[in-house]
């Protein structure tokens, strides 16, 4: 049987994005084809919502490193010439909401990294992605070359750049086949253009010394091969996958007869202010729609002013960082999820707003929009078009029903067994090439 | 005659709970009560219980010389009679010696004033029947709420039969003239205008406690002197929220002190009294009109009404608050009528300013854009509680004229 040993940075039910939702989905799947997982996370909080049997979780802050590892770590490859780790006390941190920011100022106080016990140490977790975020990167890597040792395994597997230096410990300790999962660049987060040195060299590292790269789109692999230099031939396309669980915990009855949802961060990134603009258009036409913004982020302010400098106010509606069954209940209730994003790897959210039956207006520049076609498209600057396009869901029923008919046929083939097939074939080819 | 013209603003707002979209449309419940409560306590026991004993103390050992006015707001009222009964108990023995002027005021503490002279009549209305409920009094002077004040609401005040109104003696609209005088509406010139002494009260209400100023300490017998050398010391009006004794500034800061001994000073100087704003009215005339186009408040350097509708979000709310008043009203539903005028108290307002991030009077640390998401979520209720008396209406016409069609 193979075994994966797979490093991620967060796990459903603590999540702030994505890229959590894609490692439940993707350690399930595998678990359904029989290859076995041994998933590292820096820290495990309780309550993992992942489904025993093939996956085992390894939280990196119980495991006992070695000092020699340690030395090891130290004097070997990962303090080269192309990325330098430097501790600093400010840094630019992608996914970090506001209440992860107040929580990283109420815990810098009692942060303290490193346990020593007998003749090892375990170094401590903050998890989440807080101030200190790059130090925490490194320190994950130094754990990483201790799992590798612990551990048998016949590939590595690694999501996202806050992982790819443990990968590469990992293969530098074991000798097994790197793959690297990117389900976000740099380049997506920094939408406005302000690409963070450091981050982007960390990844383009990770890419170069991949054996194999995985990303979540065309969209994706296209922002590889131009601005990360990697050859097309290395790269699969990988799309993700949603499974087919929707059971909210809680109901909330349908104060509005026509709301159209927005949720994501509200970071430039996410495309908020187009969705406000279209939204405007809208109501000129229809002043009885209602629109809710759920997420938090850097732009969450400037936005609850430009709506009520818009004198729109009272239609919008702001619900700060929802989560869990908490999105499912305000899915069941909206008429149109509009996903307004400027660069969007995949969209994972927009399939889900899908399998709640909610029709879908998204932006072309997003990986979702490669796999569902029974959805409105437009571009994410395409204001006119995107209001065009709300109006019309909310009162053509019968566009509003052929789509939600022809987009739940597609959710069918989306899944992550589908996705996961790709995956054990990828594994495979790593395999016998390594050998 | 010399006067002191000695006035307190007495108000509390309702808090508010985390109001979410999702209690839009199914939760009615916004107060905070457990908070109400033990902000209510609180404040009674550092300022009102401790305040009230010590300004019957002064009533009684000066029978002839002290008196002062009080502005209670309807809220205030409302949430003493629930949470500290005692208080308004202590209130009333106060106004029952006969010495201590009630103010007209807003019940609900709004600014209803700026934008609808409707609403702003039937907070004053509704005002007046609570004063007399409560106290047995009539109110023939008015104090609007944070002292908001330009010549249209004058016009206003007088149609409603006020003798005059307490405001800012701000010095954009002062200039050269002492605020020590009374002065007249320009357009209703029998209305006539207190202004409030800007230096002298804020040397209490602000500068008490700061060891920086110069003044400091402020002694009573510093202030009187103080007092005594203004030339043109004819009517000191004073006003400070009653919260500065005991609250705002805490009791060691000697602030019960001072104002126990404050008369004592002053009464060396025999010609000075203590009056009431009706009382001066009865006494002086004005000695001239003070064109007041744009509202003045007692707040902030500028005087002005920004640090309540300043700022985008605050503008919005406002105009939205009030898009909805004729509506509302129509719905003849008192719950659904009361809950609106309590947004309009503007402490919601003030809690969306920004320029003063983390010093909003709340003591608490809540930010503006969270305080107005919340607001808008329960004026969303409310908006929605208003359509469904609206449908209700209309179904039960129809049912009517349906009944009358059967009976030909």
């Amino acid at each position: 049987m193979m075994r994966v040993l797979m490093f991620g940075w967060e796990f459903p039910p603590h999540i702030t994005g994505g890229l959590g939702t894609a490692c439940r989905g993707i350690t399930r799947g595998l678990s359904q084809l029989e290859v076995e997982v041994i998933f590292v996370l820096p820290k495990l909080y309780g309550g993992e919502e992942h489904e025993g049997g093939m996956a085992s979780m390894v939280a990196a802050d119980s495991v006992r490193i070695n000092s020699n590892t340690i030395k090891d770590c130290m004097t070997a490859g990962l303090q080269t010439d192309d990325v330098r780790w430097v501790e600093v006390d400010s840094c630019l941190v992608p996914y970090q909401t506001e209440e992860e920011y107040y929580r990283t100022i109420a815990s810098q106080h009692t942060t303290s990294c490193l346990r020593v016990d007998g003749g090892g140490v375990t170094y401590g977790f903050e998890g989440g992605y807080g101030a200190d975020l790059y130090s925490e990167v490194y320190r994950y890597s130094m754990v990483a070359g201790q799992v590798a040792k612990d551990y048998d395994f016949d590939v590595i597997h690694c999501h996202d750049w806050l992982t790819y230096p443990a990968g590469i410990e990992a293969k530098r300790v074991s000798g097994k086949p790197l793959l690297v999962h990117v389900h976000a660049t740099e380049y997506d987060r920094s939408a406005t253009g302000s690409v963070n040195p450091r981050v982007y060299a960390i990844e383009k590292q990770g890419m170069d010394m991949a054996d194999g790269i995985v990303c979540v789109s065309q969209w994706t692999k296209n922002i590889l091969v131009e601005k990360y230099n990697q050859n097309p031939q290395k790269i699969s396309v990988v799309h993700n996958g949603i499974d087919n669980v929707f059971e909210a915990k809680g109901t909330t009855p349908k104060v509005y007869p026509k709301l159209v949802t927005f949720l994501g961060r509200i970071t430039h990134q996410k495309g908020p202010e187009y969705f406000v603009e279209a939204a405007a258009k809208v109501l000129k036409k229809d002043s009885d729609v209602h629109f809710v913004v759920a997420g938090s982020g850097d732009m969450l302010h400037s936005l609850i002013e430009r709506v009520a400098r818009m004198g729109l106010s009272s239609r919008f509606h702001f619900t700060g960082f929802l989560k869990g069954a908490v999105v499912q209940r305000l899915l069941k209730i909206s008429d149109v999820y509009v996903m307004p994003s400027v660069s969007e790897p995949f969209g994972i959210s927009a399939l889900e707003a899908a399998g709640c039956h909610v029709p879908l207006v998204i932006s072309r520049q997003s990986g979702v929009s490669e796999v569902v076609d029974n959805a409105l498209k437009v571009d994410y600057w395409d204001t006119d078009a995107m209001a065009n396009s709300i109006y019309a869901l909310l009162n053509y029923s019968g566009l509003k029903k052929s789509i939600l008919k022809g987009s739940s046929d597609e959710l069918r083939l989306l899944t992550w067994k589908a996705a996961c097939q790709k995956l054990k074939n990828l594994y495979s080819q790593l395999i016998i090439d390594e050998k | 005659m010399n006067s002191i013209c000695l006035n307190f603003r007495v108000h509390l707002p309702y808090y508010y709970k985390k109001y979410h979209f999702f209690d839009i449309g199914v939760n009615h419940d916004y107060y905070d009560t457990l908070r109400c409560e033990s902000e209510v306590k609180r404040v009674s026991e550092r300022c009102y219980l401790p305040a009230n004993k010590l300004m019957m103390t002064l009533l009684e050992r000066y029978p002839e010389r002290f008196s002062f006015s009080l502005a209670i707001s309807g809220t205030a009222v409302e949430l003493l009679e629930s949470y500290a009964p005692e208080v308004l108990e202590s209130f009333k023995e106060l106004v029952s010696t006969g010495r201590v002027e009630l103010l007209a005021t807003p019940y609900h503490h709004s600014l209803a004033s700026l934008k609808s002279s409707d609403e702003f009549k039937c907070q004053i209305n509704l005002h007046r029947e609570k004063m007399k409920e409560v106290f047995g009094l009539n109110t023939t002077t008015f104090a609007n709420t944070e002292m908001v004040y330009a010549d249209y609401i004058g016009v206003i005040l007088s149609e409603l039969g006020f003798k005059g109104v307490l405001t800012e003696g701000a010095k954009h609209v002062l200039g050269w003239r002492s605020p020590n005088y009374v002065y007249s509406n320009p357009i209703a010139q029998n209305l006539k205008i207190l202004f409030r002494n800007q230096s002298l009260s804020d040397d209490i209400a602000l500068r008490f406690t700061n060891s920086y100023w110069t003044g400091y300490p402020l002694t009573a017998e510093k202030f009187a002197d103080w007092i005594i050398r203004d030339p043109n010391h004819r009517s000191i009006t004073l006003a400070m929220d009653y919260r500065v004794i005991g609250d705002y500034m805490d009791r060691s800061s000697g602030i019960f002190n001072f104002f126990e001994y404050f008369p004592e000073k002053i009464q060396k100087y025999t010609d000075f009294h203590f009056r009431t704003p009706n009382m001066i009215f009865s006494k002086m005339d004005s000695v001239s009109p003070v064109y007041i186009p744009h509202e003045i408040s007692w707040f902030s350097a500028e005087r002005d009404i920004t640090a309540w509708i300043g700022n985008d979000l605050q503008k919005d709310f406002f105009k939205k608050l009030f898009s909805v008043e004729e509506a509302i009203k129509k719905s003849g539903d008192n719950r659904l009528i009361t809950d609106w005028r309590r947004l309009q108290t503007v402490d919601n307002l003030y809690n969306m300013n920004m320029r003063w991030l983390n010093e909003n009077y709340l003591g608490t640390s809540v930010s503006p854009y969270d305080v107005f998401v919340d607001n808008m979520n329960i004026f969303a209720d409310i908006e929605i509680r208003m359509q469904q008396h609206k449908f209700l209406k209309m179904a039960a016409k129809r049912r009517r004229q349906s009944k009358e069609i059967a009976w030909g």
